[in-house]
């Protein structure tokens, strides 16, 4: 086949024509079959084996027209929806358009792309196709395509950034062919699910696509900006494949509002801009196509630069490296952190979560994440805690580990293009970790050390950078991919330890022209005010050409030396982001005094009482308040277990109270909850040295869950907050948990409760599931079940112990039944 | 063939959010607890603004022929068997089959706050309510203005999963609309919409000016132990 296909064009690849020459595509399928008989909700794909000359004729039309390239009309083809027919209908595909190029006597050279469009599933954790299960099923029809002859797979009208890198990295694994890639972008410039056009590009260059580009969604002038923005940064081929503007429908018919000769000449300016491959998509025929092919005629194509762009991505928007130092996060790594490694060895992601949020606040742009502990799993709770982050903070991650395994997982689920902590000088640390950043893409940190060590010069750190940078570019990895860490190592210990990793610094930005990192705190090690240290050496650092620096974002003084240097530096237009800096900062300080104030130490209810300062911070959800006030009374040595006892257990009765008459609602509870949370906290960590006593305020342990399939955790979420605030030990499995997972949680830590919810009549068939399996192995667990479609009635039917109609009910039964555990006692 | 209208909305052709409508969504039935609630308020303003930076409305739309009979009606996405519907759709010789969507950003956001504040992500979750059902009610209206200059007239909208229209027919419209590719919508295997905050439904078209006055929307329900029934919508029945 592939034999054929090179006496086909004279015997040239596709990737060799574009070099530098301009690629003319085809233009739409769908409104050409609508036209000659396919019904609405008729499968169009299934025309490859019904009316196979049908679409050998739409494509001959496109050939005629002038395309060098058509693409399948294979684009919702999966075994999602074709399970065992697929492989009819993906080589009747390439049949047909083959056939067509026989069949076409229009000169120019032709190829055939496999054509492949989202699979129609939204991928986890917003829907419901895992990413593994993603890549597989674009694996699959990518290895028809290689083995029925398509030249090429082209990836097409992608939204969302995720399913395009599960498509790709599919695309890859299932076949040697070229992949080019084009996404669907909105009248905001982003994909649906939110990426910028920087981010793509980096994600996808990242990854190996061989062209890439937009379609679909836009008019040609609409379009062009993203086309722009493109071009800026990508240096491999851009695709542009517009539709015929917006449609409308007139008198019942969908028409398109941009007519040939108009989306020509628009494709024409951004042919001289720039793009290597152009055609159409919805709303163009034939004749848009030989008007395109007509006007690129002549124009001579822009040459393709690699472009000197270090980029990192999450799933919105790219880092680009620049001038300024960018700041990444330090503080997900549980080196030196008793909670932390506590939570890791729980399971408990939240902590992870709440310090990439709170560290993006305080501005890091980039986060590090390392759970390495030497006794948990780390190719599992990397790659999880990586894509748990993903879903609170949209910045890029730099997935840091030693483990080559546990690198590659989180690399493979990460959704954008991330930086990657490290490679180092070591033969065997290069032959593992460079096939990794070739094949997913990332920014890597290479550490100057080898298996000599460290050496104790800047120019003997420079020579191990020179060394890591020709074996990496030898792996096809970019010298503008490469990032180096001098490593800073402590003054502590006498010498000119710090003078050599800045004079490094420098050597590599002058020398090699490569950017450079430190973990800056390292500086500091055995000294005392370790932060004085750190921020001057930080300010040295960045002195020297230092391109980013992995700190505390919560070190004030650290952010200080940063807001300082960029408008000491010329970094910082009008000193605009050092003012709002300073502005942060009183307002901070005074915010706790503020909130203060406005509690007064007691006061009086309607009915008399006193309050102290704790219960109306509590009783008016005021969170910082709380905090506070609990600190307070802890500075006062009052006795924690009176704190709970005489204030924040009254509170929490009185608001539960409330709400329970109907004179405070859900979003007040919450709040209250929620400040008592803070109060809660601050009286954990200072009874940290001293634990609770097994007394019996320790309540029984509750595993709550959503049900599989349901993916809204609202209420479950509510229900885990009063529960622990109530004293109860509460493990959250999370949302769209299967049976098995809710049985083995159940059972290993047997639990006397567990908590399901479900949304919609249509995944409590999961719940009665679920119950039927607790049943049959853990029989001493009592089952509450809540969520909108649940009733008593239903409860019932489905085998659960008790129906809640709202968290407090909950509470109230788990009270219940902790009491009745005790007695049994 | 049919044909399908994409439109992607600015959030200024939108009414305003409701901040009751949100309350009542998030649990108060008649919104009051904004009075005297500095705090909640301060959090609700917050969710708010920080909502209205990530949503983007989005619909696609199209008029088909519809034929009812008995308890069937017949289209062009298939079928659907719903006594309900069929009654609701009564004289209507076609109907407006319609997706709405606000877009990804808000489960992003909901599930984030349910991290740190479960109170602020109740808020954000009921904004996104509040959101998508004013989108599909500036929908209507345009609708209803745009066919008032034709003599026609519409009935209010009916989405699967109301009464007997089952939500399986979710497949037909956001299938027969091509929702993935035009607004980013879709289903997963238990038939629930990503992103959460979307619509389904279909509104028939009457020929003729509107009859009757216009509807109540939760006084017509059957579910009358709905905790999101319009308590205000209730008191005005007297």
């Amino acid at each position: 086949m592939r034999k054929k296909r090179r006496e086909r064009n004279n015997g040239l690849e596709i990737t060799e024509y574009i070099r530098d020459r301009i690629l003319i595509l085809d233009g739409a399928m769908g409104t050409q079959l609508q036209k000659n008989g396919l019904k609405p909700g008729e499968l169009p794909e299934k025309w490859n084996i019904s009316h196979p000359e049908v679409i050998t004729s739409v494509h001959k039309a496109y050939f005629d027209a002038g395309a060098n390239l058509v693409c399948t009309n294979t684009f919702g083809a999966n075994s999602l929806k074709f399970g065992n027919e697929l492989e009819e209908i993906v080589k009747a595909g390439i049949l047909c358009a083959k056939q067509a190029a026989t069949d076409s006597d229009s000169p120019q050279e032709k190829w055939v792309a496999l054509d492949i469009g989202p699979s129609g599933r939204m991928l986890a954790p917003y829907g419901d196709l895992g990413f593994e299960d993603a890549v597989d099923l674009f694996r699959e029809t990518a290895e028809l395509g290689e083995k029925y002859g398509a030249d090429i797979i082209y990836i097409e009208t992608m939204n969302d950034s995720y399913e395009t890198k599960a498509a790709l990295l599919g695309a890859k694994e299932g076949s040697s062919l070229p992949v080019f890639v084009t996404n669907a972008y909105g009248e905001d410039g982003k994909l649906m699910t939110g990426a910028s056009p920087r981010a793509m590009v980096a994600m996808l260059e990242g990854l190996g696509a061989d062209a890439i580009g937009v379609n679909c969604s836009l008019g040609p002038k609409a379009l062009s900006p993203v086309v722009e923005e493109y071009l800026r940064y990508a240096s491999v081929p851009v695709i542009m494949k517009p539709n015929a503007g917006l449609p409308k429908v007139e008198r019942g018919e969908t028409v398109y509002d941009v007519r040939e000769d108009e989306f020509s000449s628009e494709i024409a300016e951004m042919i001289k801009k720039g793009v290597r491959m152009a055609g159409g998509c919805c709303g163009t025929t034939p004749e848009y196509i030989k008007a395109v092919s007509r006007a690129a005629r002549g124009i001579r194509p822009k040459t393709i630069t690699e472009k000197d762009f270090t980029m990192v991505s999450g799933y919105a928007d790219a880092v680009v490296f620049g001038k300024t130092p960018v700041i990444i996060g330090e503080r997900i790594n549980p080196t030196g952190k008793k909670a932390f490694k506590e939570a890791l060895r729980s399971g408990d992601t939240g902590y992870i979560l709440k310090e990439g949020i709170a560290q993006k606040e305080s501005g890091a742009q980039i986060l590090d994440v390392n759970v390495g502990l030497p006794e948990l799993d780390e190719v599992k709770e990397l790659a999880r805690a990586v894509c748990d982050l993903q879903t609170v903070v949209d910045i890029p991650l730099q997935i840091d580990t030693s483990d080559p395994c546990a690198m590659e997982a989180a690399m493979r689920r990460y959704n954008g293009k991330p930086m990657i902590n490290s490679v180092n000088g070591k033969k065997e640390s290069m032959d593992r970790i460079f096939p990794l950043v070739k094949k997913y893409g990332g920014v890597l940190v290479a550490l100057t050390l080898d298996e000599s060590g460290i050496p104790d010069t800047a120019v003997g750190r420079l020579a191990i950078a020179r060394k890591i940078l020709r074996e990496a570019e030898k792996c096809g990895i970019r010298k503008k991919d490469m990032i180096f860490d001098p490593l800073a190592m402590t003054v502590g210990t006498g010498g000119d330890a710090a003078k050599v990793t800045l004079e490094s610094v420098s050597l590599i930005r002058t020398v090699l022209g490569c950017r450079t990192s430190l973990g800056v705190s390292n500086v500091s090690f055995g000294l005392p005010r370790r932060e004085f240290i750190n921020e001057s050496f930080f300010t040295a650092a960045m002195t020297k050409g230092l391109s980013c620096a992995i700190i505390n974002p919560f070190s004030r003084g650290m952010m200080k030396a940063y807001a300082s240097y960029k408008a000491l530096a010329g970094l910082d237009e009008n000193c605009s982001d050092y003012i709002a800096f300073v502005e942060k900062i009183p307002e901070d300080e005074t915010a706790g005094t503020a909130s203060h104030a406005g509690v007064p130490d007691k006061t009086a209810t309607e009915e008399g009482e006193s309050r102290t300062r704790l219960v109306s911070a509590i009783l008016s959800g005021m969170k910082d308040a709380a905090g506070e006030a609990t600190a307070d009374l802890l500075a006062g040595k009052t006795d924690p277990m009176e704190i709970i006892n005489n204030e924040i257990i009254p509170a929490l009765d009185e608001i539960g109270r409330k709400y329970e008459s109907k004179t405070v609602y859900l979003p007040q509870l919450l709040m209250s909850a929620e400040a008592a949370k803070a109060s809660f906290s601050k009286i954990r960590a200072a009874m940290a040295d001293s634990p609770v006593s097994e007394g019996e305020d320790k309540k029984c342990k509750v595993v709550v869950a959503t049900v599989y399939g349901d993916i809204h955790d609202i209420g479950k979420n509510i229900v885990r907050l009063l529960l622990e605030n109530y004293g109860f030990e509460v493990t959250d499995l999370g949302k769209d948990v299967p049976p098995e997972v809710i049985v083995e949680s159940v059972v290993s830590q047997r639990a006397p409760i567990l908590g399901l919810s479900a949304l919609m009549t249509t995944t409590v068939p999961a719940m009665e599931e679920t119950i039927r399996q607790i049943r049959k192995h853990a029989p001493w667990c009592r089952v509450v079940v809540g969520g909108a479609v649940l009733t008593q009635e239903y409860a019932d039917s489905i085998g659960a112990d008790r129906y809640a109609k709202d968290a407090m009910e909950t509470v109230r039964y788990a009270d219940s039944v902790n009491l009745e555990i005790k007695n049994n006692k | 063939m049919i044909s399908i209208d994409i439109k992607t909305y600015g959030l200024e052709e939108l009414e305003k959010p409701d901040k009751k409508t949100i309350l009542r969504y998030a649990g108060d039935p008649l919104g009051e607890s904004l009075k005297n609630d500095h705090v909640l308020s301060d959090l609700l303003d917050s969710v708010i603004s920080e909502g209205e930076s990530v949503i983007v409305p989005r619909i696609c739309s199209a008029e088909c022929a519809v034929s009812v009979t008995g308890d069937r009606v017949d289209t062009v996405f298939g079928e659907i068997s719903s006594a309900l519907l069929a009654k609701h759709l009564e004289g209507c010789s076609s109907a407006v089959f319609m997706a709405a969507t606000i877009g990804i950003g808000l489960d992003r956001i909901v599930t984030a706050k349910s991290r740190v504040s479960p109170a602020a992500a109740l808020l954000a979750d009921a904004y996104g309510s509040e959101r998508v059902e004013a989108l599909c009610d500036h929908f209507e209206n345009g609708l209803r203005s745009e066919l008032s200059g034709k003599g026609c007239s519409t009935v209010s909208r009916y989405s699967p999963g109301y009464g007997d229209f089952g939500l399986e027919y979710q497949k037909n419209i956001i299938g027969g609309l091509q929702c993935q590719k035009h607004i980013g919508l879709t289903l997963n295997s238990c038939l629930m919409m990503t992103p959460t905050k979307s619509v389904t439904a279909v509104i028939g078209i009457k020929n003729g000016a509107e009859s009757g006055k216009r509807t109540w929307k939760c006084r017509e329900c059957g579910m009358t132990e709905c905790p999101f029934r319009n308590a205000e919508e209730e008191k005005g029945k007297e």
